[in-house]
């Protein structure tokens, strides 16, 4: 067996290796040349520096604007009483160009929770979807200010009211120092920049947070704090974090990886509300570990295992305390690479990834069945690789997010013209069946428990 | 120096931006030629990409955040123009550099493996990588850059590495003969 590589180093010596910025005179001369022939867009005049005929016609704009607000306070106040339908608890949410809508799950009712700004605007604020509860009843999404390190996050329910809001200062007490410099350096100041991770309790009224940092905080429907559970020293600050709520609710199992250590290390620890100490349950052992999910009951794990020494990496299935572990011999696929497993609600299957050896990011989505040990391959999916997957309440379909999903019967991608965006799409897991349910989505979620 | 000439070019000053311009188109080839494997696409986004960031730099109101700014519009510009190429986007080769004298055998071997995994990456998959292991930007710009929710790029970068370890781990099976470049 060859030595651990470290792929980091690798892969930055590799990139420096190949830059070259040859031939850019001729780049910058063409530019500049393009550029002499085109003005610039300004940003539009004040109010009083535009023409008559164009203020007349804001003018007129306004009226209608206000004139179409009128008719949405009317619609509001039919819905609220009942006369127009609401999209049911559970319904669809979906992030789109920094919105969080709400539909039904059939599809109907949009409702826009949060009307943000564009990706494109470096100064506007915007918002990033993240979870349902479980039953369906709230959801949690985050607002965004592009240039401010400020982080909103806000529980909303089924409706899409914000009834609860709060923000998370960095912790620093007990927090591992970030390694500098290099890989892994990212700044507690920084990490106020991004969204945090959430994770809904299985009764659905608790919030797990991990705001990057060295704790994992636990709130309530209300925002208010409930509880703040400290990772064990050393550990998960700045590499691949992954929670999953103990189905008594009292706990919650954290995926997470030693400072230092190498990256694929995960090790599952259990860290419990009533402040117990942290207990490792999984040691560590010969397998590579990647994209550990403990299973809905929290007794297994489903992991990403690439087995020494071929390549051929299936997924593999182990008792919580990381014992036992067995490859699922049906998610071997010869020369692939077998990643990301999903449990379904009811834990009789997994979901998972194939990668396919195409340009692009193109992946089989197959799925095999935990009590008969049969593996089928559900669709061909071509991703931008954010890998946003979920199960229907009901086990019957998975919705994806992805350019383009083919059906069951293409066991290879075919050449095609790509759409412009990432749509979400269901799909009959015993079927096959693929739908196309919306364009131009950048993230969605889905209740697993909708009351 | 540098902000007062990101001013002066938002406020119109051809020259300004000239010089700016001149300042930045390196450091924008090498990045487009590292994510897109592709030198003549690679110029035609940078060129696009400048003339872009001329129209808009007005509409840039926080100038400290330039460089973001830039990171973004080039990206932006480079995704369309993969577009037009996607289908062909395999198989191509920017540039053979020479292995280094004091290269050892695994080492070259290991770059040849992560050239092959670099080549199957998305676009927006090699993006997130070029932008923190060539840039060195932490993670969190990098989704400032991209205009993406942290978690997206994360999950890119994870995904992304984890298809070049399994690159660079393809070399662990015992497969007598492999051709390694000295």
């Amino acid at each position: 067996m060859n030595p651990p590589v470290d792929l980091e180093q690798v892969v930055t010596a590799w990139l420096g290796d190949q830059a070259s910025a040859s031939g850019s005179d001729r780049v910058l001369a063409a530019a500049l040349g393009r550029a002499a022939t085109v003005g610039q867009e300004r940003r539009r005049p004040t109010w009083l520096q535009l023409p008559t005929g164009v203020r007349a016609r804001y003018v007129a704009l306004a009226v209608l604007i206000v004139g179409l607000g009128l008719v949405f306070v009317g619609g509001a106040m039919l819905a609220a009483s009942g006369l127009v339908r609401q999209p049911a608890p559970g319904g669809l949410l979906y992030q789109r160009d920094g919105d969080i809508v709400l539909v039904s799950r059939d599809g109907t009712d949009p409702i826009v929770v949060a009307d943000g700004a564009p990706p494109s605007d470096v100064d506007g604020r915007w918002y990033a979807l993240e979870s349902w509860a479980p039953d369906g009843r709230h959801f949690v999404y985050h607002e965004i200010q592009s240039n401010q390190p400020r982080v909103v996050t806000h529980i909303a329910d089924a409706t899409g009211r914000s009834i609860a809001s709060f923000e998370i200062e960095p912790a620093t007490t007990g927090a591992t120092p970030a390694p500098t410099p290099g890989p892994g350096s990212e700044r507690v100041d920084r990490a106020l920049k991004s969204k945090w991770h959430t994770w809904w309790s299985p009764d659905s009224t608790l919030l797990a947070v991990f705001p990057w940092s060295a704790e994992v905080r636990i709130f309530g429907l209300d925002g208010g704090l409930r509880a703040t559970l400290p990772l064990p020293p050393g550990y998960g600050m700045w590499r691949e974090f992954g929670l999953r709520w103990a189905p008594d609710g009292k706990s919650v199992f954290v995926v997470i990886t030693a400072d230092g250590g190498s990256d694929s290390a995960r090790e599952v620890w259990q860290l419990a509300l009533d402040g117990a100490p942290p207990e490792r349950l999984a040691p560590g052992h010969a397998l590579e570990r990647w994209d550990v999910e403990v299973s809905p009951d929290g007794r297994r794990v489903a992991f990403s295992g690439l087995n020494y020494p071929s390549l051929e990496g299936p997924i593999y299935m182990a008792s919580v305390d990381g014992s036992d572990p067995q490859p699922i011999a049906a998610t071997s696929h010869p020369g692939e690479v077998s990643s990301f497993p999903l449990w379904s609600p009811d834990g009789t299957r997994l979901a998972y990834m194939v990668t396919l050896s195409y340009g692009g990011l193109n992946y089989q989505l197959r799925v095999v069945d935990l009590r008969t040990g049969t593996d089928r391959l559900v669709a061909t999916a071509w991703d931008d690789g954010s890998i946003n997957r979920a199960w229907s309440a009901d086990g019957q379909r998975l919705l994806v997010r992805a350019y383009d999903v083919e059906p069951a019967t293409h066991e290879a991608p075919s050449p095609r013209v790509m759409r412009k965006d990432t749509a979400l799409w269901s799909i009959g897991v015993d079927d096959g069946d693929v739908r196309l349910i919306m364009e131009n989505v950048d993230a969605f979620a889905t209740a697993t428990r909708p009351r | 120096m540098r902000g007062d000439l990101v001013e002066r070019a938002r406020n119109g000053d051809r020259e300004a931006f000239g010089q700016l311009a001149a300042g930045e188109v390196d450091r924008l080839l090498v990045i487009a030629r590292l994510v897109m494997r592709d030198a003549d696409h690679a110029d035609d986004a940078v060129q696009e990409a400048l003339i872009r960031c001329w129209r808009q730099l007005p509409n840039l109101r926080d100038l400290d955040r330039f460089d973001a700014w830039l990171y973004r519009i080039l990206v932006r510009t480079i995704a369309d123009e993969a577009k037009r190429y996607r289908r062909s986007v395999r198989n191509i080769r920017v540039i053979d550099v020479e292995p280094s004298i004091d290269d050892s055998f695994q080492v070259i071997a290991d770059r040849e493996l992560i050239e092959r995994g670099f080549d199957r990456l998305s676009i927006d998959q090699r993006t997130v990588v070029v932008l923190r292991h060539f840039v060195g930007l932490p993670l969190i710009e990098v989704a400032t850059a991209l205009g993406i929710p942290a978690g997206t790029a994360k999950s890119r970068y994870h995904y992304a590495m984890s298809a070049l370890r399994a690159a660079l781990e393809a070399d662990a099976r015992p497969t007598a003969g492999r051709k390694v470049v000295a």
